[in-house]
């Protein structure tokens, strides 16, 4: 604990330099930075922010970072000058002319707005750009059309290319979307259908397979008009692949966008001024068919709303840690795992109070499960056809991380190391520390030598034989058929959920002075001693349970004084009776109002400072066990009821103090070993691992370079007839000694930005997720996108789902749009719960769009999967829909079988479908709730068997750990006794773990196996 | 000179010749442009088989099918003559849907008997799918910027060798006088390396080698 406070307490300093109360009010002055899950939300007046302020602001302490990322640090942010990023359209009226219709860096000197005619009539004297920052216009035609030798193309074509740099600015990079117009607007996107089968008769063949497929315009390029789009960037060229290539895919995608942008606004344009494209009336094959003036888009709010988009665009793709996947390599990780999901089931579900056991978690499990091989697997060359998506919405950051953390534990990771070379290096290598520091440490041995130490102490079996038949004799069918005979046996239902109306008490959280259970419980398997309460208290507890403070002072030591300025003016406007926010925030930065000022110790301001306050919670689900008599915790401590019902009436608040799950202890205690401070670091940055792989990587590059000019090669000459020989050369004689095979590194798993209004961001993202479907996967006919919506404060789990039958093989942008217009409307009446959340906080495990995250290469496996507390929405407050979202993106793709079994119910399902397009339907379907549980209840079950079991495997740990404690202490002469203890303790946690994971597998397995069934 | 990777499933049942009479006759190309292999006997392509990854690079000067030569052609002339860099040491990026896509890097090589006393070069990657080609963004650069690097260090050698033996001299004065027209010479006579093109060939079936 000690050494949680003392780096909460260096921590806590260091953010509060990054953010005096003064940079607060200036933060909040700040255009939000919303975004969508997929593309940008453009609602921002102002296009160019100083995003960067940003990049301190974590919600997840230390110890949560270490966990989700690897790291306890905070992850560096790309250094972006977003006021050097730039957006111009151009159009290529002849050879020596290039006209801006758009520019972002051309500022008018004189009024801001004008009208067409003014427009048209544009003094050049009058604009102003900062030469020294942006490069003049010229200069970018140059690089956008290509100079020299004038060529006649139709086609829509990309390009990407590194800038030079400016007095004020470094490289930039400029990412570049030409494509033709006519005077008919007929830039359709075509849908074609290449078959990409590198059979014999495709082998002479030249198939383009761009990333978006949009068509040429139909027109065969007569008297077309060139018009070019380019992104400017200012980013090191150093960065350019982890910025800009790995997510090639999101940037043509937005250019895309304001390409479909601006061919409708000139296509207006056209439409209200004729003269635009009168040119087609002289049949001059020489003249351009459409002819725009210059800057007739300067004042297009919708293209400056574009800048403001990239700049968010690049700031979450390259700013969103990625989620680090590989619990079950770490008996540390694995440990806190179980202790997460305890606690969860325990604080979150209501484990063990009898009938009002939520199975909240498992039903989430059971649903995610059976999808967990397809979370994070995509590439661009993927065929396949289902997207599914997971939003988590809740009230507080902290608990979504603590379930980010749990959903992480589910992830197919045994995947990813074995297919990314770069990322098993690196965890490997990070575990191989762990093992070390470990092992010197403590005598106990670790996970990473299990076969050594098994060999070594196999002769003590029998010491605690129980524990070990329960390790080592598991097997899958068995304990399968074990979880589903004891499911058989037991009375309880989980079909007995319980009413929310009936809701009268809460939780009570056991003081630290019951020493007792302190002593006896394991802080790993959680152990806890919660009382049924008094009502809407329960939800700090709850928070509390996660090793919470109350003192807001915490928030800002954290770098949360955003977070909390916003919660507080959140509250002022809403009047929630059950919000302990204040508007303190600028007296004296304390949550006091409704408070009992005897909590607000000074000494704990800074040292608890790990986690937000309990009052943060205030809308998480409220619920009570219906029966308290049945709980099995009355016994232990029933005068904690009482002293909870006190503690809760006098309006006190939870510190840490009083948490029993204090994390903290953890360090501090016997289980160290453990905690996440005794995890290995991994060097990162926020999206890729800074392994020694590439430095390798471009190293053997230059030496297979340098061995090949080097080299001598011997040719030997196949002759095959007159003047037809062939020379054949063997690369293996140059590269006798080295390694012919390069190692990639890819971390691709891409980042989704977020919004205020999730419901309606994430249909938009689904909407996305069909259009850019059919555009990189038309042969498919039928596309389908899923969204799994989380909401925990209701405890419920919601499926959307948008699902069209291409019929034909095309479709037009108009159609799109239609489909956006029917989707808005579903979102709208369906999902009223989401968008009326007070202050809701959502996260969006999401695969964003298939076409813009998908991964690089065919070897792209992403080791990390990106997950972001974003301060988005913060500057939001004025805003109805307080939204605060937390997004991260596992890309969940691909198929969402069964998850709505045999009692799916179809009465609340609501199908929505546009007329006009008849194809996209969406779906919305409620999985699971308080009430009604959609899922299958014995899978359910079973799920919730194979947690208890985990837990229940992973106390014996913490028992051992309490065992061998107390033989330190008492054996002290007999060191061959010692040494047997320690031999039989090691052995005994060898096999715990082996039992976990053989546990976790189980599920896994049930899962699949519900999954074909 | 043009390197394609074949499957070698592929390339067995196809007549070898498909690739060998793709290359056009001697007298159709200048020095500059001809494929030039160290080879008593006329040789049109080179070709190197990976055992391991069952895949056949094989060399000609032009591609093997009209659809891919005329790609090539479009790419050439863009990467050559249209497109711009700011500096030689930058790749750039471009394709669209019929030409495909590829990264390029152009370099000069300075030869006082040339047209501005420099002739430019360029090496190409060129792929069907934009995704796959710019996701492998660092693999290609890299290998570009290197060998690119490589001949400019051969070629600054030769240089530092030509200043020693004093035979820049009489070149300066052949062109201060413009008594020689520009004439066409081949990269191998520039690098005096008669196995140059060999090497081109075993670095980018190294390259297409890892791509893969």
């Amino acid at each position: 604990m000690l050494d949680r406070l003392l780096n909460n307490r260096s921590s806590s300093s260091s953010s509060i330099s990054h953010h005096p109360a003064n940079s607060v009010a200036q933060d909040l002055k700040m255009t939000p930075i919303t975004s969508e899950l997929n593309s940008p939300i453009l609602n921002s007046s102002i296009p160019h922010q100083h995003f960067g302020k940003y990049e301190h602001q974590n919600y997840d302490d230390a110890y949560t970072r270490t966990l989700l990322y690897g790291t306890p640090n905070h992850l560096p942010a790309l250094p972006l000058d977003s006021n050097s990023c730039r957006i111009v359209v151009y159009q290529d009226g002849n050879i020596r002319s290039k006209q801006p219709l758009f520019d972002s860096a051309i500022q008018f000197t004189g009024s801001t707005i004008l009208n067409q005619q003014q427009q048209q009539n544009i003094n050049f004297k009058n604009l102003k750009m900062d030469n020294s920052r942006y490069h003049n216009l010229a200069e970018l035609s140059d690089y956008i059309f290509g100079c020299g030798v004038p060529i006649n193309e139709v086609s829509t074509s990309s390009k990407l290319q590194v800038l030079p740099s400016l007095p004020n600015t470094t490289n930039s990079i400029l990412i570049t979307r030409l494509f033709s117009l006519n005077q008919t607007f007929s830039n359709d996107m075509v849908i074609e259908n290449n078959n990409r089968d590198l059979d014999l008769e495709n082998v002479e063949k030249w198939l383009p397979n761009p990333t978006l497929k949009i068509g040429n315009p139909s027109n065969s390029g007569k008297n077309c008009t060139r018009f070019g789009i380019g992104i400017v960037l200012p980013i090191n060229p150093d960065l350019i692949e982890t910025v800009v290539t790995d997510n090639w895919e999101e940037y043509i995608n937005f250019i895309t966008s304001i390409e479909t942008s601006t061919v409708r606004k000139l296509k207006a344009l056209c439409s209200t001024n004729p003269k635009f494209c009168s040119n087609i009336q002289s049949c001059d094959s020489n003249k351009r068919s459409l002819c725009f003036p210059s800057l007739i888009l300067q004042n297009d709010h919708e293209l400056h709303q574009f800048l403001v988009g990239v700049i968010k665009l690049t700031h979450s793709i390259s700013n969103i840690p990625r989620l680090l996947v590989g619990m079950k390599r770490s008996n540390t990780v694995i440990l806190n795992w179980c202790h997460y999901v305890a606690t969860w089931l325990q604080l979150k579900d209501g484990k063990n109070f009898g009938s009002s056991n939520l199975k909240f978690l498992a039903s989430l499990f059971s649903i995610l499960i059976p999808i967990r091989y397809n979370l994070l697997f995509n590439k661009p060359s993927d065929k396949k056809k289902e997207i599914t998506r997971v939003v988590i919405m809740t009230g507080n950051p902290m608990v979504v991380q603590k379930l980010i953390f749990i959903i992480s534990g589910i992830l197919p990771d045994d995947v990813l190391v074995t297919k990314n070379h770069a990322y098993e290096e690196e965890i490997l290598r990070s575990y191989e520390l762990e093992e070390n520091s470990e092992s010197s440490s403590s005598p106990l041995t670790t996970m990473s030598n299990e076969n050594k130490n098994h060999k070594e102490i196999g002769g003590n079996n029998n010491i605690k034989t129980n524990n070990r038949n329960e390790g080592k004799n598991l097997n899958l069918q068995d304990e399968i058929e074990k979880v589903n005979a004891e499911e058989d046996n037991d009375d309880s239902s989980s079909t007995n959920t319980p009413s929310v109306s009936s809701y009268s008490k809460g939780w009570e959280i056991p003081k630290t002075t019951s020493v007792s259970l302190a002593t006896t419980s394991t802080p790993h398997a959680s152990l806890t001693v919660i009382k049924p309460s008094s009502s809407c208290a329960s939800l700090q507890c709850l928070s509390s349970s996660f090793s919470s403070s109350y003192n807001a002072s915490s928030w800002k030591n954290h770098g949360l004084s955003v977070l909390e300025k916003w919660w507080t003016s959140n509250n002022n406007g809403n009047n929630n009776t059950n919000n302990y926010m204040t508007d303190s925030f600028n007296t004296n930065h304390h949550i006091t109002n409704n408070v009992n000022n005897n909590n607000s110790k000074p000494g704990l301001s800074l040292s608890s400072v790990r986690t937000p306050s309990p009052a943060t919670e205030y809308e998480d689900y409220s619920w009570i066990p219906s029966s308290l008599s049945n709980s099995p915790y009355t016994n232990h401590g029933g005068n904690n009821f009482s002293n909870f019902s006190n503690f809760y009436n006098n309006n006190q608040r939870l510190t840490k103090t009083t948490s029993q799950y204090d994390f903290s202890s953890v360090s501090n205690n016997i289980n160290s070993k453990y905690s996440a401070n005794t995890l290995s670091y991994l060097n990162r940055t926020a999206t890729t691992l800074n392994s020694d792989c590439d430095n390798k990587t471009y190293q053997m590059v230059r030496d297979q370079c340098k061995a090949i000019m080097k080299s001598d090669p011997e040719i030997y000459i196949v002759e095959n007839g007159e003047n037809n020989n062939l020379v054949d050369v063997s690369l293996e004689d140059i590269f006798i000694n080295e390694e012919c095979k390069l190692g990639k590194k890819n971390f691709n798993d891409k980042p989704c930005p977020m919004s205020s209004n999730l419901d309606q961001v994430v249909l938009q993202a689904m909407r996305n997720d069909l259009q850019n479907h059919q555009l990189l996967k038309s042969s498919k006919p039928t596309t389908i996108t899923k969204t799994i919506f989380v909401s925990l404060a209701a405890r419920e789990i919601k499926e959307f789902t948008i699902k069209t039958t291409g019929t034909g093989t095309s479709t037009s942008t108009n159609t799109a749009s239609g489909i956006a217009t029917a989707s808005a409307s579903a979102a709208g009446t369906t999902t009223p719960s989401s968008s009326s959340q007070h202050s809701a906080l959502s996260a969006a495990l999401g695969r964003a769009k298939r076409g813009t995250t998908a991964s690089s290469g065919s070897s792209s496996n992403g080791g990390l999967v990106s997950s972001n507390p974003t301060n988005d929405q913060l500057a939001n407050h004025n805003n109805n829909n307080n939204n605060y979202s937390e997004s991260f993106n596992w890309n969940l793709s691909n198929s969402f079988k069964n998850v709505n079994r045999s009692n799916t119910n179809l009465d609340s399902s609501i199908h929505y479908s546009n007329n006009s397009t008849p194809d996209p339907k969406t779906t919305v379907r409620k999985l699971f709730s308080p009430k009604k549980n959609c899922i299958d209840d014995n899978y359910v079950l079973k799920i919730d068997r194979i947690l208890d079991k985990i837990i229940d495997t992973a106390k014996k740990i913490n028992n051992n750990n309490n065992n061998n404690k107390n033989n330190t202490t008492t054996t002290t002469t007999y060191e061959s006794t010692e040494q047997e203890a320690k031999k039989a303790s090691a052995d005994l946690e060898l096999d715990t773990f082996k039992s976990i994971r053989h546990l976790i597998n189980i599920m896994f397995e049930a899962g699949n196996q519900e999954n074909t069934a | 000179m043009c390197t394609q990777s074949f499957k070698a499933d592929n390339i067995n049942k196809l007549d070898n010749n498909a690739f060998l009479s793709s290359s056009a006759p001697s007298s159709a190309t200048c020095l500059s442009c001809q494929l030039i292999l160290p080879t008593s006997s006329p040789s049109n392509a080179i070709r190197t088989i990976d055992e391991e990854s069952h895949l056949i690079f094989i060399s000609t000067q032009y591609p093997s099918s009209q659809s891919r030569y005329r790609a090539l052609r479009q790419i050439v002339m863009k990467a050559l003559s249209v497109e711009t860099t700011h500096d030689g040491l930058n790749p750039i990026m471009f394709g669209d849907s019929t030409a495909g896509y590829s990264i390029t890097m152009v370099f000069k090589i300075k030869d006082s008997t040339a047209r501005g006393s420099e002739r430019k070069y360029a090496l190409i990657i060129t792929a069907e799918d934009e995704s796959e080609l710019v996701h492998s963004w660092s693999l290609v650069v890299e290998n570009l910027r290197e060998f690119i690097k490589l001949i400019k260090d051969r070629i600054t050698e030769l240089e530092l060798s030509k200043t020693m033996n004093n035979t820049e001299l009489m070149d300066n004065n052949e062109r201060f006088y413009r008594r020689s027209l520009p004439k066409s010479k081949n990269l191998t006579e520039l690098l005096e390396d008669k196995k140059l093109f060999i090497k081109i060939h075993l670095w980018a079936s190294n390259l297409l080698c890892n791509l893969n």
